[in-house]
Order: structure tokens, then C-alpha cells, then sequence
């Protein structure tokens, strides 16, 4: 298995992170690259960093997953869900704090600026129909700056983390700037989670978390409640879209028990075969959920079309579920991608992340 | 589905229906001898340089999303005389260019005319454990991760789809057998015949989805044989009919009339081919009582063997011969396909005639191209000669591959029942269920009548052909 297509999805994080930081310390001397490095060039050097990591550790125990793996190559933390405050007013939330490595070895530097990993972590509050605000921010592991700690499991960048708080049997998320931000409390539910295993990354996902917690928006302090789901991955490359493939991550919350998760890869300016995988909480199934955006759901953003609303068609159930965003404008991440809460119009208990990458210009 | 399956799917003999130019009243063929047909001349060795080096096949997988998937073949099988990338491949990939530059990695005949016996690669025996049985757009879609945008992505792009178009025709429910002749019907059925232009919809309506077994026949056979397939409609010139893989991806009559002439030496390659020899001892003694046993029952349909050799070419009607009928039932009555070969550039000097029965084949080193009928659906010759023993349910033994050197044939295991009762599809598919349609193991119980000595000595002197 070569590792070429294993670091694309990370390529696009390392460029903007040369850009906003500049590429000194991505050098093994800290005067070692010159300033007119050629992106290529970096890019050849995350491909080899890839190919020198092992395959991902399966999942295990999940609260010993929970923690850092600087043994893998990249890892992230993902938080969801959709709350509701006590006017019983709808927003989405959303918290991913990611890593990948960009040496397979400790830095022989001394520099407390010395680096061998970069997070990235990016934070939304998406009211109904109003503007999403949207925070992203990259940083090194150095000077503390950003980590990941594996005795008790957390992660951070700058004053965005998350938290296994063991005794209260939560995690706990925080995350807000100047505009926005969010302070929840995800109960570690009953019910186990569910092991992600692909070719490339392996982890938990976890569905229906029980979150509770506040919201900031515009100065305001709101009291939410809601469900929330978790997706903590590992591995060689984290999934996105890459080549002439596109990716839609849909995870669904019916809201009456059941939870799916699914991704499709789909030729990213149309045509060919849509290849989708599922699987349902607590055990596995194939082939029975359908997928397919919808055709009036496509909306052009940064000179993209993105398909934003997707219709749903569960195995035994006569009427489609269409899931469209739930919070209005909202900007790209700085990998170019688009995510956010979706739900339905026609019918109030479901709700979905919907995650998209890679779609191209029409 | 493994990116090398996925090639082979598209490789064979394509089993094509057969008839007259598309004006004219169709012409059937009909039991009995197969008349000679005159061949054009060709130049074996540069045949054999065409077949495992040139991009008859030009579409397939850019060479660097190739690589990136597969990885570096460190210890290809070896095939003499592969040059330049070819030699870096699988022995049953090619690599070519396209006219934009891009470097592609192709099908090549090998996928299914190249078979191994005790683990040496057989050049022309069909591959017995090759598996068509599962849908190969997750691979090919899945390539498009690796592409690169522009000329690469087109590359890819053109031919995922010409893939994605036949797709719902060549999965077989069965590991082992051949759909290429659903799939070369499924491509005629998108091409204009004349020009050869691809259509994104049928222009004729498409064979159905799921294709009929077929075994592969060995090439060797075809020093004898005055007509391809097994229903005997490859009448005329044999040139066409082996380019015929070149359907996927050739969409115009200059590319066709360039493999066209490629494939005249490739024609003469394979017409050049010697059985290979049994590589085990033989009871000498046995084997000759097998000959005369051979000698007063078998002779008269499958010819006889040595240096003066007879091969009547007969077409044995169905009810004669027995075996399962879907398969010549299905050629007779494809019309609109054999319209569309008659009337189409490859039907210039050939001419598609099936008829209602099959060829008894030539048996030169029958022993290896197991399991036996056109269908596969008997796995060894003991149980072809003894009608009692062919099981209704079986599976090969996967790993170790093992050949049975008393009943001529791969190890297999007789089971109770059918596909229904494999715990997984995984299982089922590797179950060949003889109760379907098309993979029925019924006729040629012509052994039945025989001693048990009797077919002891003649799959002895099998060994010897």
C-alpha cells in the first residue's frame, strides 16, 4: 500500500500552515529551508513522514483511545450535535481538533520552538437560519501551544480543548472567540460506542451523547441541551475527499434511538458510481440506507458547488428524509471544506453532521 | 475485487452471437462438421511481443494512480520478452500511452488465457480460480482517489466509464467462471457497428445483467479448430473475434484496423502454441489399454492424437450432447447481436454462425484446462467420464491449490448444498450450484456406459494427449 494516497487529506492543512507560519520550522535546521521553498517540495516531505508511520493500532478500550496516539500519523477529536436553548430555539455546534505529524522522529533541536506536530482545530455555533460563526486556528506543539495528553485524555489548541473528566463521566468541551463559543457538558453514555475501521484510520464513533452546557453568541449567554455525537480517528490519513473524488460524511441522529454513519465518495464534477458505505449503531449494515443529494440542494460557495441538502432513504420506510443545514451562511474551513449541522423541515427528532470535501468547480 | 480482477473481467475470449451482415436473412449454423476456413499469415514471434507488450486494450489506469494503489511489484511473474514498463507488471497487464501522453496500465489476454498449473504460469490456459463475481465499480471508482486532474483524470474517467457501462453484465454469481461473453454483447450494444463510436446509452437492447458461466478454453486448441467458441459460430476469419477485447475502449475504425493488423500476428502466435506436457509419470501399460478404449468411444467427435492426427470439427446437437443448453440457446438467439458483428468492421471477414449444440473440443493436454463442459461445471475428468460422481453442489479447494493427479482436476469439496446454505455471500460465491440456470452439469454420459477399468485406463491415456 503506498502512502501517496494517504497524506492528501492532510496536504491541504500543511500548505495553509507554510502559509500562515511560514516553512522554517518544518526544517531540520531551524536556518535549513530556504524561504523560496517550493511547496512541492514540503508536500514530498509530509509523503515521506506518512510512509515511515505503521499501519493504524486497531481500536481498543475507548477511554484509552480517547487519549493522544503520537504514534499514528494523524488523529482527531470531532463533537457534534444539536442543542436546543430553553425557548426551545435549535442550534448545531461543532468542535474538531485534529493532528498530523510532520517528522517521524523527536527533533534533534533544543529550540522550545521545535516541532514534530501540527493541530489544527476549528469550532462553529450555527443558529437556525442566521449566520454560522465559524473559528479555525493551526498551531505547532511547541511552547505548549497545542498537545494532546494520553493520562488523562485531552487536547488542546490555545484555550480550544476537550477533556475525559473520568469522575463526572463526561467530556467536556470549550471552545469561543470574540464572537462565539461554547462550554458543554457530553455525558458518557450506557450504550458503547462503535469501532471504525478502514484501510487507513481506525476509531470510535459515538452516537446519541446526552450535552448540556452554554452557548455564546453575540454577547448573549445561552442555557442548551441537546444530543451530540463523537468521532475520535486515528491512522495513516483521516477520510476526505482527494484526486477526482469527492467525500460526503453524513452522520444521522433519527432522534427516536438509532443512529447511521456514512460516507460516499462520488466523482467530484459529476457522473460515474457513487460508492457508499454505512453502518447503523450497534451493529453493522450494509445496503440499506440510500444516499443521494438532492438536486435543488447544490449552492455555490468559494467558487464551488457544494451539495447541501441530501435525501435519505432508510431500508422499511416509505418517505424520504431530506437534511439540509440547519444554520444559514457559512464560510469554508481553511482545507476548503464545508460542514454543519443538518436536519429536516418535515420532521422535527432527526438531525445530521454533514461533511464535505474535495466537491469541485461546476 | 482486486485491481488485476477487474482487468481480467474484461479479457477472453469473447464469446460472441453470431449471423449474416445486417440487411441479409440470418444464417445459423448447424450441427455437424465445421468447414476450414483460409487464415491470414503472421509472424508467431512478433505476435507474441504485441501480447504481452502493446496497448491493444487503450483505455485503463494512469500509470501513477497505479502505482499508488498497487505499489511496486517487486518480484512480477516472469514472462519472457516484456519490454520497458511491461516488465515492472503483472503478467497479465500491459503498459501503453494514450494520445494525450498519459501512461496507462491496460488488460492484457493474460488476465484469462493465462492460468497456472503447479504454480508455473501456462501462457493460453484459462484461469480456473478467476473471479468475476463481485461488482468491480468500487475498485475502479475507487482509483479516482489517486488520479491527478487534467489529462490523467480524463484518462481515468473515460475508461471507469466504459467500465461502469458494461458493469451490471459481467458479474458472474460463481468464482471461476468467464461473463465475457455477456460482456462483449453488453459493449457491442453501446457501439455504432460501422464507425465503432461509443454511445453513453445501448443503442440495442442489452444482454441480460446476469451472464451465463463460460470456461475458458485453452489456445492451444486452436491449431485445430476451424471455428472459435463453444457453440462453433466464430466462422471465417479467427482475426476478429480474438480483438474483440479491444471493444472496451476502441472508438474508431483506423485504431481497429491498426490492432487489426497487430492481431493477424497474435493469431498466428496462438495458432503456433503446443500443448504443454503431463509432468508426472504415466503407467505406460494402462495408458495404452486407455487408448483403445479411447479409440472405440471417443474418437469420432474428439479426433484422434500424434504426430498423424484427425480432428473432425463436428458441432454436436444439444440433445446429443446432453449438456446444459443455456449457453448455445442464448448465442442462437441473440439476433441483434449477431446482425451487429456481421454488419460491423469486425465482420468483414468473419462471420457469426452459432448453432444449437457444441464443439466436441480437441483434447491435447486435457488434463490441465480442468474443471470440464463449456460451463465448468464438472470439476475433474473422473466425474465427466462418471456421470454418477459429479457433484451437484461443489467448491474448489482454495488454498493450498491442489491437483489431483488420479482424477484429473483441482481438489474440490462435495457439499450437501447449495449457495442458500454458505454462511456469508463471501461462501456462497465460491459455491458452484449445478441447480441454476446455465451451470447445469447434465450430458456427455457417454463414459457411464464404461467399466470402471475401462475409465481408469482412458483417463491414463488422457494424461498422455
Amino acid at each position: 500500500m503506498s502512502v501517496k494516497k494517504t497524506v492528501a487529506p492532510v496536504l491541504a492543512v500543511l500548505l495553509l500552515v507554510a502559509a500562515v507560519l511560514g516553512v522554517r520550522w518544518l526544517g531540520e535546521e531551524e536556518s535549513g529551508v530556504a524561504e523560496g521553498v517550493e511547496a512541492g517540495d514540503l508536500l514530498e516531505g509530509v509523503r515521506e513522514v506518512a510512509e515511515r508511520f505503521p499501519a493504524p493500532e486497531k481500536a481498543g478500550s475507548w477511554s484509552r483511545d480517547m487519549g493522544a496516539k503520537p504514534g499514528e500519523f494523524a488523529e482527531s477529536w470531532l463533537f457534534a450535535g444539536r442543542v436546543h436553548d430553553r425557548q426551545g430555539r435549535p442550534f448545531g455546534f461543532q468542535l474538531e481538533i485534529s493532528r498530523i505529524a510532520i517528522r517521524a522522529e523527536a527533533s534533534a533541536r533544543q529550540s522550545a520552538w521545535a516541532a514534530e506536530h501540527i493541530y489544527r482545530a476549528r469550532f462553529s455555533v450555527e443558529p437556525k437560519s442566521a449566520k454560522t460563526h465559524f473559528g479555525e486556528r493551526l498551531s505547532r506543539a511547541a511552547l505548549g501551544l497545542a498537545g494532546a495528553d494520553g493520562q488523562t485524555a485531552r487536547a488542546w489548541v490555545e484555550n480550544w480543548r476537550f477533556v475525559h473528566d473520568e469522575g463526572a463521566g463526561a467530556l467536556r468541551i470549550e471552545a469561543g472567540d470574540a464572537g462565539a463559543g461554547m462550554a458543554l457538558r457530553l455525558e458518557i453514555p450506557e450504550h458503547p460506542p462503535v469501532a471504525v475501521e478502514g484501510e487507513l484510520h481506525a476509531g470510535h464513533w459515538w452516537p446519541r451523547l446526552r450535552a448540556e452546557g452554554t452557548l455564546t453568541l453575540d454577547g448573549q449567554v445561552l442555557q442548551v441541551s441537546g444530543t451530540a455525537l463523537l468521532e475520535r480517528l486515528w491512522g495513516k490519513a483521516l477520510p476526505s475527499g482527494q484526486g477526482q473524488l469527492a467525500l460526503a460524511r453524513l452522520w444521522l441522529d433519527t432522534g427516536t434511538g438509532g443512529a447511521w454513519r456514512c460516507q460516499q465518495l462520488r466523482r467530484k464534477t459529476g457522473g460515474g458510481t457513487p460508492l457508499l458505505q454505512c453502518q447503523s449503531h450497534l451493529s453493522a449494515v450494509s445496503g440499506d440506507i440510500a444516499l443521494a443529494p438532492l438536486e435543488a440542494g447544490w449552492q455555490a460557495i468559494g467558487g464551488t458547488r457544494w451539495p447541501l441538502v441530501w435525501t435519505v432513504r432508510r431500508n422499511g420506510e416509505r418517505s424520504p428524509l431530506d437534511l439540509g443545514p440547519l444554520g444559514g451562511e457559512r464560510p469554508l474551513s481553511l482545507a476548503g471544506n464545508w460542514s454543519g449541522i443538518v436536519v429536516s423541515d418535515d420532521d422535527p427528532a432527526p438531525w445530521g453532521l454533514l461533511e464535505l470535501s474535495n466537491f469541485a468547480a461546476p | 475485487m482486486t485491481v488485476r480482477m477487474l482487468f481480467a473481467a474484461l479479457t477472453g475470449a469473447l464469446l460472441v452471437a453470431c449471423g449474416k451482415p445486417s440487411e441479409a436473412p440470418l444464417v445459423l449454423g448447424e450441427p455437424g462438421p465445421i468447414p476450414q476456413s483460409p487464415q491470414r499469415a503472421g509472424d508467431p514471434e512478433l505476435g507474441y511481443e504485441i501480447l504481452v507488450n502493446r496497448g491493444y486494450v487503450s483505455c485503463g489506469v494512469p500509470y501513477e494512480a497505479y502505482i499508488a494503489r498497487a505499489g511496486e511489484i517487486e518480484n512480477p511473474t516472469e514472462l519472457p520478452g516484456r519490454r520497458g514498463r511491461n516488465a515492472e507488471l503483472p503478467y497479465d497487464l500491459n503498459a501503453t500511452e494514450n494520445d494525450d501522453g498519459v501512461e496507462l496500465v491496460v488488460s492484457n489476454c493474460l488476465a484469462c488465457h493465462g492460468g497456472q498449473f503447479d504454480g508455473e504460469l501456462v501462457v493460453g490456459l484459462g484461469d480456473a480460480f478467476a473471479d468475476f463475481s463481485s461488482d468491480p465499480m468500487r475498485a475502479i471508482e475507487g482509483i479516482g482517489l489517486l488520479v491527478e486532474d487534467g489529462a490523467p483524470a480524463a484518462a481515468w474517467q473515460r475508461w471507469a466509464d466504459r467500465i461502469g457501462a458494461i458493469a451490471p453484465y459481467m458479474v458472474t454469481d460463481t468464482v471461476g467462471v468467464n461473463p465475457a461473453p455477456n460482456l462483449t454483447m453488453a459493449l457491442m450494444a453501446h457501439r455504432d457497428p460501422e464507425s465503432l463510436r461509443w454511445h453513453e446509452t445501448p443503442q440495442l437492447a442489452p444482454p441480460p445483467e446476469a451472464p451465463l458461466p463460460t470456461a475458458v478454453p485453452p489456445w492451444w486448441r486452436m491449431q485445430k479448430k476451424n471455428a472459435m467458441f463453444y457453440h462453433g459460430g466464430g466462422r471465417g476469419d479467427q482475426v476478429p473475434y480474438m480483438m474483440l477485447k479491444s471493444l472496451v475502449c476502441t472508438d474508431d475504425v483506423q485504431e481497429a484496423a491498426r490492432i487489426d493488423e497487430w492481431f493477424s500476428h497474435v493469431r498466428a502466435y496462438i495458432a503456433s502454441l503446443e500443448p504443454p506436457e503431463w509432468p508426472y509419470e504415466v503407467e505406460e501399460e494402462l495408458a495404452a489399454a486407455g487408448r483403445e478404449v479411447f479409440a472405440s468411444h471417443c474418437v469420432a467427435c474428439h479426433g484422434t492424437y500424434g504426430e498423424e492426427w484427425t480432428y473432425p470439427n463436428l458441432v454436436i446437437g444439444l440433445e446429443q450432447v446432453g449438456t446444459d443448453p443455456a449457453y448455445a440457446e442464448q448465442a442462437v438467439e441473440a439476433e441483434r447481436f449477431i446482425r451487429w458483428f456481421n454488419g460491423s468492421f469486425y465482420g468483414r471477414t468473419a462471420q457469426a454462425r452459432p448453432a444449437a449444440g457444441y464443439v466436441a473440443p480437441p483434447l491435447d493436454a486435457v488434463w490441465a484446462t480442468a474443471p470440464y463442459l463449456h460451463n465448468d461445471s464438472v470439476p475433474s475428468i473422473a466425474a465427466l467420464l462418471d456421470s454418477r460422481l459429479r457433484p451437484t453442489y461443489w467448491r474448489h479447494q482454495a488454498s493450498p491449490r491442489e491437483y489431483d493427479r488420479q482424477a484429473l482436476g483441482w481438489r474440490y469439496e462435495a457439499l450437501d448444498a447449495g449457495k442458500d446454505a454458505a454462511p456469508d455471500e463471501r461462501d456462497a460465491r465460491r459455491i458452484y450450484d449445478t441447480t441454476r440456470r446455465g451451470y447445469g452439469n447434465s450430458g456427455h454420459t457417454f463414459g457411464d456406459a464404461l467399466s470402471q477399468q475401462e475409465r481408469k485406463a482412458l483417463i491414463e491415456y488422457l494424461k498422455t494427449l
